[in-house]
């Protein structure tokens, strides 16, 4: 038995009844990557053979019952960030395109644990920022609901790759809504957990302040199942706070009664840049939180742009930091993009850096209290659908304040779920911001919603 | 107090380029400015003012503003 397209969710319940084997969850994969990735390019490695061996495995397992989990037998990709031992992992970049980790980030170990397989690793801005690039050794990730426009990134691949079926679920990494963007723009459910959920050991530094990894799926529940497996602490990430975690599938269901929606519409409601049907859409995603038995009340917060400010000053300044070595010596080899963006944080100083931490903390505690009063906070994932590839600048990111900017400022946990479709059929994407560590509530009221509406049923046509 | 050296004004900064880059395209050289002007567009939103008490660091009796 094979179909087109699976939630996690669905594949797991049918691995468990034996209905479906991971071999045939694993081609069906493999037969859309060979069948429409010549034309989204969400993988930069495909791992046929080691995927299809894996699920010969995994099968071989299940039949004896030694199903190890939920996740046993599910395919997923990496964001090509994720360090996998004897597994090339270049951040879509020249200037690792020879590096072989020789182990694995903490993520791939975990994933690996519970079972799941790796059919490849996915197309990511370079270095997880600075994109869309023509100028790197692999093209950029188009969007499967039109191959012409920008997938949002920087995990770029793993929002394609998860809206057209070409892996159940996919992990990215969020340093300034880089698993929100481009799930908002593809069409997905995407979670950047709170500051110290997920160990990044073994992920590709961005920015060490700033850089969160988070599950990429077609809907909150997949995104709960595999949040669960990489979540916890890690002796090779300090960061990795020591909380338990809780089985977040198991808590979803029910009604949003007794819950609080805080609106902050200072961050959306009067930009020239909010597209209409974004605002719709969004508008009428929160009704529908109301609907579903939370209270909605409006939230006053500091201006979008105070938190992008922290945001960009941190980011580029310790992205500088990361790459001076090799921006001193290898600066050709580097994509136009990341070399600008990066290079213009020569121009911030020690005293700038402090000053942006120190906003930091101002911001972080207003959420803080933004958060004790209400669940969850709403807003757009992104001000409009996405553009045709082509004309999206290169500096947007420096250009304008982004959306999802305040919750890796705060660290709290924040997610994106689809929110409906433009006249011209592309994803919209709703904001939701939780209180730290409480990403269960946060996932309850993204399931929530996903079941009270009818766009999980559509799927890109390719 | 003077301003400290470095590179915060679209001049210093293509002239550090043009030190470190001598070989940087005109159409680089200008997307690197560009880039640098947004830059310090968010450099120049970040407060200055933030009070002693605030920093959690701060472990001394903070002195009054000016003294």
């Amino acid at each position: 038995m094979s179909t087109p397209y699976w939630t996690i969710a669905e594949a797991s319940a049918a691995l468990g009844k034996r209905e479906v084997s991971p071999v045939d969850l694993v081609e069906t994969c493999l037969g859309r990557i060979e069948a429409v990735d010549g034309k989204l390019h969400s993988y930069v490695l495909v791992l046929a053979g080691e995927a299809r061996a894996a699920a010969k495995r995994a099968e071989t397992a299940i039949l004896r019952g030694e199903r190890k989990g939920p996740l046993h037998g599910i395919p997923i990709a990496l964001k090509d960030i994720f360090e996998t031992a004897g597994i090339r992992t270049t951040g879509h970049s020249r200037i690792r395109l020879d590096h072989v980790p020789e182990s694995d980030a903490t993520v791939t170990r975990k994933f690996a644990e519970a079972g799941t397989i790796l059919l490849g690793k996915l197309a990511t801005h370079e270095f997880a920022m600075g994109g869309p690039s023509f100028d790197l050794p692999f093209p950029p990730a188009r969007n499967p609901w039109n191959p012409a426009n920008f997938t949002g990134g920087s995990s770029s691949g793993s929002g394609a790759a998860v809206a057209a079926g070409l892996a159940l679920g996919a992990m990215g990494s969020d340093t300034g809504g880089s698993i929100r963007g481009p799930a908002s723009l593809c069409g997905v459910a995407g979670i950047k957990p709170s500051y110290g959920r997920v160990s990044r050991a073994g992920v590709f530094p961005l920015s060490f302040a700033l850089d969160h990894a988070g599950p990429m799926a077609w809907t909150a529940r997949d995104c709960a199942m595999l949040l669960r497996a990489i979540a916890g602490p890690d002796p090779r990430d300090s960061t990795a706070a020591d909380v338990p975690v809780p089985d977040y599938a198991a808590a979803l269901g029910g009604d949003l009664q007794g819950m609080s929606v805080g609106v902050p519409r200072n961050f959306f409601a009067d930009d020239p840049a909010l597209d209409p049907e974004t605002r719709a859409a969004v508008e009428a995603g929160i009704a529908e939180l109301g609907r579903l038995g939370a209270r909605v009340e409006e939230v006053k917060l500091s201006p979008l742009d105070d938190y992008h400010a922290a945001c960009i000053v941190i980011l580029l300044a310790e992205a500088f930091a990361v790459h001076e070595a090799d921006l001193r010596t290898r600066w050709r080899d580097y994509g136009a993009i990341f070399r600008h963006r990066v290079m213009s944080a020569a121009t911030i100083s020690g005293a700038d850096y402090v000053q942006a931490t120190r906003l930091r903390r101002k911001l972080a505690l207003e959420l803080d209290g933004a958060l004790k009063r209400h669940t969850v906070l709403a807003f757009p994932s992104v001000f409009a659908p996405a553009a045709p590839i082509e004309s999206v600048p290169g500096l947007a990111f420096l250009e304008k304040a982004a959306l999802t900017a305040p919750a890796n400022v705060s660290g709290h946990p924040a997610m994106s779920v689809c929110c409906g479709y433009s006249k011209a059929g592309l994803p919209l994407g709703l904001q939701l911001v939780g209180r730290r560590f409480d990403e269960a509530t946060l996932l309850k009221v993204g399931d929530a919603y996903e079941r009270a509406t009818p766009w999980r049923g559509r799927r890109p046509a390719l | 107090m003077p301003e400290p050296l470095s590179p915060r004004h679209p001049e210093e900064f293509a002239a550090l380029l043009a030190r470190a880059f001598p070989d940087l395209t005109e159409a680089e050289r200008a997307a690197l400015l560009r880039a640098c002007g947004h830059v310090r567009r968010w450099v120049e939103r970040l407060p200055r003012d933030l009070p002693y008490e605030d920093e959690p660091a701060h472990v001394f009796a903070a002195p009054e503003r000016g003294r």
